[in-house]
């Protein structure tokens, strides 16, 4: 799907968090959203998602407007059928076992469950051993993994992921950058990261580099 | 929604064991008050159906009532056989019913009358006949069944109105025939055994001719005890110990009581009014302990109402994940709302079978409460009611938590989480 940001701007408590920002996403792009803490990086995921509006300029998927100063009707809807988004902490509603979230996250985003897709995925992961563990029973690498798994197994057209690797080390986090580029190819989805990791640089052909609320030239 | 419900309140497991503990404790005791008061005025309206007046010995009316028509407490005394007689001279009374009583089988009392008891009281047999000569008797359902007792079987009464514990003055030279069993009618005559009155007589040594005043003769040959009847005092002459009398018309109700009670030796009891004493004296001890039931239902519904607030604080993230995995505010607010409901839901059911189940345990350890014809599990009206008060208890705690969720900005909460 063709993203498209226009005249992006945000801010909080008077001061400027986004401001002007512009750029466009093409279908199956690989992007990296490059900044330090502060700079912007999850106000614009967010915007982007629809999941916070923004006080000027408008988010549209082919041309369709998601998220705009005046309205985020349909942000919700947009959301659950193209987005699977990765967070840095929220990763599994954790009263369910790991299996049982993928599950809910089908349901919720397609309205069925496809459990055998379930599997393959987890299997593709390399956690499928870990399908009844909960989340609280997982390691950090497990379960940011599990959260890519949660993300993917709706099949997204658009993959976002905030802060990915910020709690691995550099082997895992490599690993992490790898695999989301990987599966996020297999799936032809357009994959978003928003990181302040400066390593993950070689691994996106695109960089967007955002500076207090800016993106750099 | 309904699986995460359950998820979420399985993951917090002692919180949600001790708010279904509360709310089943709370329901049980409203069930169970439900149960015994209805229970308790749809009997004395049963068996008081047909019977205007009562009539006595002096004493306490209640006392008469219960004792001549729930056989459930000991007469007031005896009565002399002519008050039978002037009151069935009474142009304003339809229908006297004699009743002697004084002793019992295997703790069911034996009922000395005549064939208007099974008139008033709508009974047929369903096996053999009606008494007819003395020293036949006709047993009620239950008798029958809990003595396995059949007809053309031979029985020995025993003095009192109550078996006791190593009862041995049974009357050995007078044994009744079972002639009849009654078909069941789910009132007082299933626990009793009827016979006629010249039965109840002869076992205590009095003849037929005692009927007009005379005295026995050989009286000397029976033992004291042989000539009690329901007072226990000693008594030659031919008495009764109550009737049960039926109007002809209103007029009834406002001369026959004055009359009788004018007389020294008796009392007329109304039994609608002495039941309503007896409910409102029942009423009150329940009130109380409904008041109590329903401040622990609401205990149960703060209980709920804190468990979910501590809950949604702690399971922001979770919530706000929800919203982004596509769930909308509807069905985030459902989940909260659901744990309230389910909680409730359950523990109302586990209440309803406790107090159903406690009342099934009563009636096979305290034979007084089947004697009362408590049923086990005989689901009223007032109970669903009951039920759907509670659940909303549940819904409403949820609605302040489920609320704030609705309201949760997942944008906020992911900017903390970060």
């Amino acid at each position: 799907m063709d993203i498209a940001v226009r005249d992006l701007a945000k801010a909080y408590a008077g001061r400027d968090v986004l401001s002007g920002v512009n750029f466009n996403a093409a279908p199956g792009e690989r992007l990296l959203l490059l900044g330090p803490s502060g700079s912007g990086k999850s106000t614009l995921l967010n915007c982007l998602c629809g999941l916070q509006r923004p006080d000027h300029g408008v988010v549209t998927l082919d041309g369709a407007t998601m998220v705009s100063s005046r309205s985020t009707t349909a942000a919700d809807t947009l959301r659950r059928r193209h987005f699977g988004i990765v967070f840095q902490t929220l990763r599994l509603v954790s009263a369910l076992s790991l299996r049982a979230n993928l599950t809910l996250a089908q349901k919720l985003q397609t309205g069925s469950t496809d459990k055998p897709a379930i599997d393959r995925m987890l299997d593709r992961l390399g956690i499928v051993h870990r399908a009844d563990a909960r989340p609280h029973q997982l390691s950090q690498g497990e379960a940011q993994r599990a959260a890519i798994a949660r993300a993917l197994v709706v099949r997204p057209a658009i993959l976002v992921a905030d802060e990915p690797t910020s709690a691995l080390d550099h082997g895992n986090a490599t690993r992490v950058a790898a695999l989301l580029i990987e599966l996020a190819e297999e799936t032809g989805a357009t994959l978003i990261v928003a990181t302040h990791d400066d390593r993950l640089r070689p691994h996106f052909p695109r960089t967007l580099t955002l500076q207090e609320g800016q993106l750099a030239v | 929604m309904i699986g995460l419900a359950l998820a979420y309140l399985r993951d917090r497991p002692l919180t949600t064991a001790l708010n279904l503990l509360l709310l089943a404790i709370a329901v049980a005791m409203l069930v169970l008050l439900v149960q015994v008061s209805a229970q308790a005025s749809e009997r004395f309206d049963r068996d008081a159906q047909g019977v205007d007046l009562v009539v006595g010995a002096k004493g306490s009316p209640l006392q008469l009532i219960l004792s001549s028509i729930f056989h459930v407490d000991q007469p007031t005394g005896n009565i002399p056989l002519e008050a039978r007689i002037a009151l069935e001279r009474d142009p304003s009374v339809a229908r006297v019913v004699p009743l002697a009583l004084g002793d019992n089988f295997r703790g069911y009392r034996i009922v000395g009358t005549d064939a208007g008891f099974a008139a008033l009281y709508g009974l047929t047999t369903a096996r053999g006949r009606s008494f007819d000569a003395p020293m036949e008797a006709v047993l009620g359902a239950e008798v029958a069944r809990a003595t396995g007792a059949e007809v053309g079987q031979k029985f020995i009464g025993s003095h009192g109105l109550v078996e006791e514990e190593g009862q041995e003055q049974g009357h050995d030279h007078a044994p009744f025939t079972t002639v009849g069993i009654l078909a069941p009618t789910g009132g007082v005559a299933d626990r009793l055994i009827l016979t006629s009155v010249e039965s109840v007589w002869q076992v205590h040594g009095i003849d037929e001719h005692h009927q007009t005043g005379e005295r026995h003769e050989d009286g000397e040959e029976h033992d004291h005890h042989e000539h009690k009847m329901a007072t226990g005092r000693e008594s030659l002459e031919s008495e009764l110990t109550a009737l049960l009398v039926t109007y002809r018309s209103a007029a009834g109700a406002m001369r026959v009581p004055t009359m009788i009670n004018r007389q020294s030796a008796l009392q007329a009891a109304v039994p609608a009014t002495e039941t309503a004493r007896l409910l409102d004296l029942l009423g009150a001890s329940l009130e109380g302990l409904r008041v109590f039931a329903w401040l622990l239902a609401a205990t149960g519904g703060l209980a709920i109402l804190v468990a979910l607030v501590g809950m949604v604080r702690s399971r922001e993230g979770d919530l706000a994940l929800l919203r982004v995995m596509g769930a909308s505010r509807a069905q985030v607010f459902g989940t909260v709302l659901l744990e309230g409901v389910l909680t409730a839901l359950v523990g109302t059911g586990l209440g309803w079978i406790t107090a159903h189940g406690l009342i099934m345990l009563a009636r096979a350890n305290f034979p007084a409460l089947a004697e009362l014809g408590l049923a086990a599990w005989t689901p009223l009206p007032a109970e669903a009611v009951l039920a759907a008060a509670v659940v909303g208890i549940g819904a409403l705690a949820a609605l302040i938590p489920a609320l704030a969720v609705y309201r949760l900005d997942p944008a906020r909460v992911l900017a903390r989480a970060s």
